[in-house]
């Protein structure tokens, strides 16, 4: 009877498919889960969203896990490196590029990066913990080549928060806390009370996204076949969907 | 049996207090004197530090002055309206604090129902010290009512009464007669008050942010240490433990020297 429970127990617990994904991709893996689940009845995804620095931490520590879904490469490496996810099985999967997200209050304000250094705004920004942090300063770098150092530290001085993801920034610019900030083109579709603008080309920073089966979880396979499937066109597809570019 | 009896105590009680000691003490295990001194050496650890002293003293002698005359009314009056106040001003200690978060954006926020006309004024609290203050004093404010209603209530009547005979009005009697005779249950307030100030984390994170020297005390230092500099987490973590246990050891310790 023990033998049975815990047999069964056993049997379920090994298809769940735990899933950690950066904060970004939630809307499309929300989609893919269901997909997935459907074509694979034996396997149940459980998904858990957070900035990708937390799930390498998480990761390293040992957490249970099957898949990683990383906005970098570094986290990715992180994870890597603790031995967990094999070398061989990281590929890339998606891209996405920054915009800024202007608060509708300050649409008037803020018409291009130019702007972001007038004085009396109030800009959100990821913190340099967090990949998207660490791009948003790569591309105020790249503009500030051209615009000068005078304008990046003016930028700098109207930040007023320090998000641990681009979605809190979103949050931020959407309760209309922050004036404007720097988030993913995927995070800024649909936010209400705010409007996208874009960077120019030559300052973007290209978020690349990594993923990687975890070879000592649960359930190894479970995580493998879902990479399979986000590498897949029906996975491409759903990406695509939600704003994001293929693997550059 | 009766030798049985202390033992079979310590079986039962067991339980609950290894809950509490058990991470206590392997929280301390984790860290060490060498790795606190590194962790105290950053400027990071010490602007956490500052601003969590300059805003846990302000918000504790802000709820001190606010609910002073809250926790007299409610110790003294009978009317329904008390009970109902007395609900309200407990309400904080049961509310998750993110949701306090929220809701103090809501409240303070740039289009909140008060942030709004503030910001006509020109006046923003989010992302500042002062929406720290505000967070810690929304959250500690029930802490010291509690305490003080509570050394209210367990005035000398006699005494109240004879001084109103003397014609001592409501104002003179509660600073001559009420408040130094709840003095040790006021300063308890003030203290628990406190601890909870320095303490808060979650309502801080989401109203005021995360923002080095302006908004990250040391709850927050903790939480971004966590994803950066585990010494600086642990060590903090450290700190903070030993500080709650000295204002309870304090606390307890006021509460007695004056009912003794």
């Amino acid at each position: 009877m023990i033998s049975l429970l815990l047999g069964i127990a056993l049997e379920s617990a090994s298809r769940d498919v735990i899933v950690l994904a950066a904060a970004s991709l939630r809307n499309p893996f929300l989609e893919m889960e269901r997909v997935f689940e459907a074509k694979n009845p034996g396997l149940d995804l459980k998904c858990s969203f957070a900035g990708s620095q937390e799930l390498a931490t998480q990761i390293v520590m040992g957490a249970p896990a099957d898949a990683f879904f990383s906005a970098d490469r570094k986290q990715m490496d992180l994870a890597v490196k603790s031995g967990r996810i094999p070398e061989r099985w990281v590929r890339p999967f998606a891209s996405n590029d920054l915009c800024l997200l202007v608060a509708k209050r300050a649409v008037g304000k803020i018409k291009k990066v130019d702007d972001l250094s007038h004085d009396g705004l109030k800009l959100s920004l990821a913190c340099d913990k967090v990949p998207a942090g660490n791009y948003t300063i790569q591309m105020l770098r790249n503009a500030s080549a051209k615009l000068g150092e005078v304008w990046l530290a003016k930028v700098i001085s109207n930040v007023v928060s320090r998000e641990t993801s681009a979605a809190m920034v979103v949050a931020r610019i959407e309760m209309g806390e922050a004036d404007a900030g720097v988030v993913y083109e995927t995070d800024a579709n649909g936010v209400r009370n705010a409007s996208k603008r874009p960077i120019p080309a030559d300052w973007n920073v290209i978020a690349r996204y990594f993923l990687g089966a975890i070879g000592d979880g649960g359930n190894p396979e479970g995580g493998q076949k879902l990479s399979a499937f986000v590498l897949s066109r029906e996975g491409q597809l759903i990406l695509r969907k939600h704003g994001f570019s293929a693997a550059r | 049996m009766k030798r049985s009896a202390p033992f079979g105590w310590a079986v039962v009680c067991a339980p609950a207090l290894l809950l509490v000691i058990i991470p206590l003490l392997a929280l301390t295990g984790r860290s060490s004197a060498s790795r606190i001194l590194y962790a105290l050496g950053r400027e990071e650890t010490q602007s956490a530090i500052a601003l969590s002293i300059r805003t846990t003293v302000l918000s504790a002698l802000i709820v001190a002055f606010i609910g002073l005359p809250l926790a007299f009314f409610l110790a003294r009056c009978r009317h329904w309206l008390a009970k109902i106040a007395d609900a309200i001003s407990d309400t904080p200690i049961v509310l998750p604090p993110a949701a306090a978060g929220i809701a103090l954006l809501a409240a303070f926020g740039r289009e909140g129902l008060v942030g709004s006309k503030l910001d006509e004024w020109g006046i923003q609290i989010v992302f500042t010290s002062t929406a720290v203050v505000v967070a810690q004093c929304f959250v500690a404010l029930p802490y010291f009512v509690r305490s003080a209603t509570e050394g209210f209530r367990n005035l000398d009547s006699d005494t109240f009464a004879a001084a109103a005979i003397d014609g001592a009005t409501g104002v003179r009697s509660f600073w001559h007669i009420a408040a130094p005779q709840a003095r040790a249950a006021i300063l308890a307030g003030l203290l628990l008050a406190w601890a909870r100030a320095l303490g808060e984390f979650g309502a801080t994170l989401m109203f005021a942010g995360n923002f080095v020297g302006r908004t990250q005390t040391m709850p927050l230092a903790v939480y971004s240490g966590f994803e950066g500099d585990l010494d600086i987490a642990i060590s903090l973590s450290v700190i903070l433990m030993a500080i709650a246990l000295l204002v309870i050891l304090a606390a307890r310790w006021v509460g007695r020297t004056r009912t003794a």
